[in-house]
């Protein structure tokens, strides 16, 4: 046993003053739980999030997080306790609806999926004659309220995504079996040492950074709603991106230059796109009068070759 | 803000959460919620910067900005912690309290003046009574700004009298309007609420008395939610403490625009169900709450209300539905091909005054589009 620690398989006087404190904070003998049972879930959770070897302070302090309250109800109303039931239902069934209702926006969809989730949390399917209720799964982290959302966020964002597949199998056999359209050009390729110098730039940038960029460049979130995940003020974003998107340009251009290209070759491979280049160069092929030189020196610069 | 190459766009849609496990649901609420160790932040959020669908549902997982400007506090912004801008804040915020008395005091004197002219007048008027006609028109225009607390006048007053009037008139009204309601119980004799099959459902106050009047006349303005209506900061702030309740009226007044004059003046209440199925009503914003009677031993576990129009379902298929916030209760007999609702009712759901849904824990649901006059089971 490690000084002014304990091992993983707790010692039962720890658990035993730290349950009863938390059994009678919880009122879960009201909704119809022994202590027993309820430092089970406890263990559990801890066993679940706690690194091994944990103190005994560190588990202290974690479960003093705990919501242990609703913990507690979650629980009994997972085994079916009819009281727990009565408890959740005034509590929750509206906010459930209306949760919803923000999730999915359409009223028929939100309803739909309020009553998957509660049929989902009540428990109707079974395993080994065991009820298997979602509302098991939650560990107090959390509110209850905010788990619910999260958990009704996810389900919507999992049938939204099996719809959105399902169309695009649809799209995709009528268009390819009846209109086979001709074989597309291959996209033309990216400088390897952009592509290179472009990956090396993005993993310098920390989670949080990457994330903002994510955010904003591929959801098209506004700033607001990065702010609002990230608990800073708008404009803390604003600065962010810019700072972000300045560190990678000289970050990529420092690779480039490392590479081998000069300042200027790097500074035209990061400007211009391949891809809008050679749409460019084939609108122009299919005009009556086309000035081709300017692009095919383009072409030229971004393959690498020095101009001239 | 600076332009990101279309390379790197590409780059960040390619990376893959790969075979990352997706975080469940009680990470990603502790996330939403602030409840995460360090190390277990950046976790998830190495998880989030890849994968788009997480991001999606931790997007949607932030409750409303409503709720969210109550419990997430945005990190302070760091131009507050310049000295000399925190001065100037509080020097500003004098300036401001500074004048906004001034021109209270003004206005209290220029009313005081406007009716000291109108006392000279009037007794002019009494010691030269041949000159009577032409200072009343005169009179009357005084009148218009010197009578604040005279709804009808046409010259609006200034916004600090009209409220002052408006509350005044509210405090006067509820007094009346609750007199209208005791002798105006819910329903006329021909008017019972019925179910498909027939069954007439006779009206109850909450006492047991039976209603006789048309319930039309007593259905309250569309007020939009039960929620709490915000005490006006200038109005409270100016007043003092005992205007500020008066002052929730008068904001009421002002929002619930279709209701009958004699309800206007009408807090909109909110509304529960305790722990032990009785419900509770709360006028003051959820400080206080008061458990109103229904006429039924059961336990209530659903609730519906738009304004005072409120619908409770409980233990055996027990249904009622008071009008009037309260104070008078009709029960609900759904009823529909021979059928009737009598499981316990779990949830109580109205999209209007007129289109409800009642589901009941073996899973029926009942759905009415004429406020409870009839029924059909789904």
């Amino acid at each position: 046993m490690r000084e002014g620690g304990v091992q993983s398989g707790m010692a039962e006087p720890v658990w035993e003053s730290l349950a009863g404190e938390l059994f009678v904070k919880s009122r879960a003998s009201e909704l119809g739980l022994t202590q027993e049972a309820f430092t089970a879930v406890l263990q559990n959770i801890a066993r679940k999030y706690l690194p091994p070897g944990h103190s005994h302070e560190h588990l202290r302090q974690f479960v003093g997080t705990l919501r242990v309250e609703e913990l507690a109800l979650a629980q009994a109303c997972a085994v079916g306790n009819e009281r727990a039931w009565e408890i959740f239902l005034t509590r929750y069934r509206e906010k459930l609806y209306d949760i919803a209702g923000y999730v999915a926006r359409e009223s028929s969809a939100a309803r739909e999926l309020a009553d998957s989730l509660y049929a989902d949390l009540y428990g109707t399917s079974t395993r080994d004659g065991q009820r298997i209720s979602k509302l098991a799964s939650y560990t107090g982290r959390g509110s209850l309220e905010g788990w619910l959302r999260t958990v009704l966020a996810q389900e919507y964002v999992n049938r939204y995504r099996k719809q959105r597949r399902l169309v695009s199998l649809d799209e995709e056999s009528e268009e390819g079996v009846q209109f086979a359209a001709a074989n597309p050009e291959p996209p033309p390729a990216v400088d390897g040492r952009l592509d290179a110098a472009t990956t090396e730039a993005l993993a310098q940038l920390s989670a949080e950074d990457r994330f903002i960029l994510a955010s904003y460049y591929l959801d098209s979130r506004t700033l607001a709603e990065i702010a609002r995940t990230l608990h800073v003020h708008e404009s803390t974003i604003s600065r962010k991106l810019d700072k972000i998107a300045k560190a990678l340009r000289k970050g990529i251009l420092a690779n480039l230059a490392h590479k081998g290209m000069t300042r200027r070759q790097a500074q035209e491979a990061l400007e211009v796109d391949v891809r809008d280049l050679s749409v460019n160069v084939r609108a122009e092929l299919m005009q009556e009068t086309a000035p081709g030189a300017f692009s095919n020196k383009k072409a030229e610069t971004a393959a690498g070759k020095t101009p001239g | 803000m600076a332009e990101l190459p279309k390379i790197v766009v590409q780059k960040l849609r390619g990376i893959d959460a790969g075979t990352s496990a997706h975080p469940e649901p009680d990470l990603l609420n502790a996330f939403v919620e602030r409840a995460l160790t360090p190390p277990e932040r950046e976790q998830v959020m190495q998880h989030l910067a890849s994968c788009g669908d997480c991001r999606e549902v931790l997007a949607l997982a932030f409750p409303p900005r409503s709720e969210a400007n109550v419990s997430a506090p945005v990190a302070a912004s760091p131009w507050l912690s310049w000295p000399v801008l925190r001065w100037g804040a509080l020097a500003a915020c004098i300036v401001v309290v500074f004048a906004a008395v001034s021109l209270r005091n003004r206005s209290t004197t220029g009313r005081t003046h406007l009716v000291q002219q109108n006392e000279v007048s009037r007794y002019e008027r009494a010691e030269n009574p041949a000159t009577a006609a032409e200072p009343s028109r005169k009179r009357t225009e005084n009148a218009k700004t010197s009578q604040p607390f005279d709804v009808a006048q046409n010259t609006p007053p200034a916004p600090l009298e009209l409220k002052k009037k408006e509350a005044v008139a509210g405090v006067a009204q509820p007094a009346a309007l609750d007199k209208t309601l005791r002798a105006a119980p819910v329903l006329a004799a021909d008017n019972k609420v019925q179910g498909a099959g027939g069954q007439a459902a006779g009206v109850m106050s909450a006492s047991g008395a039976p209603a006789t009047e048309a319930r039309d006349d007593l259905v309250p303005g569309r007020a939009k939610d039960v929620a709490p209506v915000p005490a006006t900061s200038e109005v409270a702030a100016q007043a003092g403490t005992n205007m500020a309740a008066k002052a929730q009226i008068a904001v009421s007044a002002a929002e619930d625009r279709n209701a009958p004059s004699a309800l206007r003046t009408r807090v909109v209440p909110r509304w529960t169900l305790s722990a032990d199925g009785t419900l509770q009503r709360s006028q003051d914003g959820g400080r206080s709450w008061q458990t109103i009677p229904v006429p039924s031993q059961a336990t209530f576990r659903a609730l519906a209300s738009n304004g005072f129009d409120i619908w409770i379902g409980g233990t055996g298929g027990s249904l009622f539905h008071s009008v009037d916030g309260g104070q008078n209760w009709i029960p609900i007999q759904p009823a529909a091909n021979g059928e009737t609702l009598s499981d316990d009712i779990i949830g109580v759901e109205f999209t209007d005054l007129s289109h409800g849904a009642v589901t009941t824990s073996s899973s029926e649901t009942w759905v009415t589009a004429d406020a409870g006059r009839s029924w059909q089971k789904q």
